[in-house]
């Protein structure tokens, strides 16, 4: 999602093609348009706000060094997001295996009980940080992002069949596991 | 509400921390400053720089202010060039009647002269 006051200063295509000639206040505007794209992504994937931005950071700087080879804004935004989810993923993988939600063997409850729950956000936010990191992934960009299974296929270089199975499963993984905490004492 | 609209809830964008733009800048700026040797005039060097710059407004004057004030900026310099284009075009119509003029004015003038011999 741009930034509002970004968004204001000029067509994006613009932006790019100055930050590309040299432009430090362009490339600041770039910025600023889709840090909360790239900040975001980052954060529901490691739910840490301090390593979100650090990821978001690291990001940027390799924006700022690729420029050149970014032809136009559908390909900046492209690249941003497979970036940003590479390195969400590369970084999961250099911390080390955390405890995750099992992907098999679980009951899909019929209905959600209680969707207007006001901590039903945040839990679903803790409880997809507890997916596996290709599966978490696949869930951010299908709800954050709004993309299809062909768009989040051609980001993370993994087949579409892959992703539609992820997130059929996550979606299982998810109810149930909400089902589960809201029927313990 | 289904679980599809649940996780586009919870999963919805947000801004970063106050001050991630300046942060961002000030990072890459300082990345780049250290890869270069600080006398060389390339290229690589100057775009260095002029981020540096961009970096050390956005952490003086805040993120949002720093974009408003930039649009600002560019919509006065665009106004500035539109004027003047507009200016370049009255100058060459006037030019063009003053041409006009100048031939009536002669050739009048020529006319008067067969008239009155």
């Amino acid at each position: 999602m741009p930034n509002a006051a970004a968004a204001l200063v000029e067509p994006p295509e613009d932006l790019l093609q100055r930050a590309r000639s040299g432009e430090g206040h362009a490339f600041a505007a770039l910025v600023g348009e889709y840090q909360r794209m790239v900040f975001s992504l980052a954060n529901h994937f490691v739910h840490d706000r301090a390593i979100a931005e650090e990821l978001a950071q690291e990001v940027f700087l390799e924006l700022y060094r690729n420029l050149s080879h970014l032809s136009s804004i559908p390909h900046l935004v492209f690249w941003l997001r497979r970036v940003t989810s590479h390195r969400c993923i590369d970084q999961q993988r250099r911390l080390g295996r955390r405890p995750e939600v099992g992907m098999r063997d679980l009951p899909e409850p019929a209905v959600l009980p209680d969707p207007r729950d006001p901590m039903r956000e945040e839990r679903l936010r803790r409880l997809i940080r507890e997916l596996p990191p290709a599966a978490r992934m696949v869930v951010v960009l299908r709800y954050q992002e709004d993309l299809e299974p062909a768009e989040i296929s051609a980001i993370l270089g993994m087949r579409a069949n892959t992703v539609k199975s992820h997130l059929r499963r996550s979606l299982a993984v998810l109810r149930s596991r909400i089902a589960e905490e809201e029927t313990r004492p | 509400m289904t679980i599809d609209d649940q996780l586009r809830r919870a999963l919805a964008s947000k801004d970063p921390p106050a001050g991630f733009l300046g942060r961002t800048l000030n990072r890459i700026a300082s990345a780049e400053a250290g890869q270069r040797p600080p006398s060389s005039g390339s290229l690589a060097s100057r775009r260095a720089l002029l981020l540096a710059v961009a970096a050390s407004l956005v952490l003086a004057v805040g993120g949002s202010r720093y974009l408003l004030h930039r649009q600002t900026v560019r919509e006065a310099e665009r106004a500035r060039d539109e004027v003047a284009a507009a200016l370049q075009v009255v100058s060459r119509t006037l030019a063009d009647v003053q041409i006009k003029v100048e031939a009536a004015v002669e050739r009048a003038g020529a006319n008067h002269e067969r008239h009155s011999r």
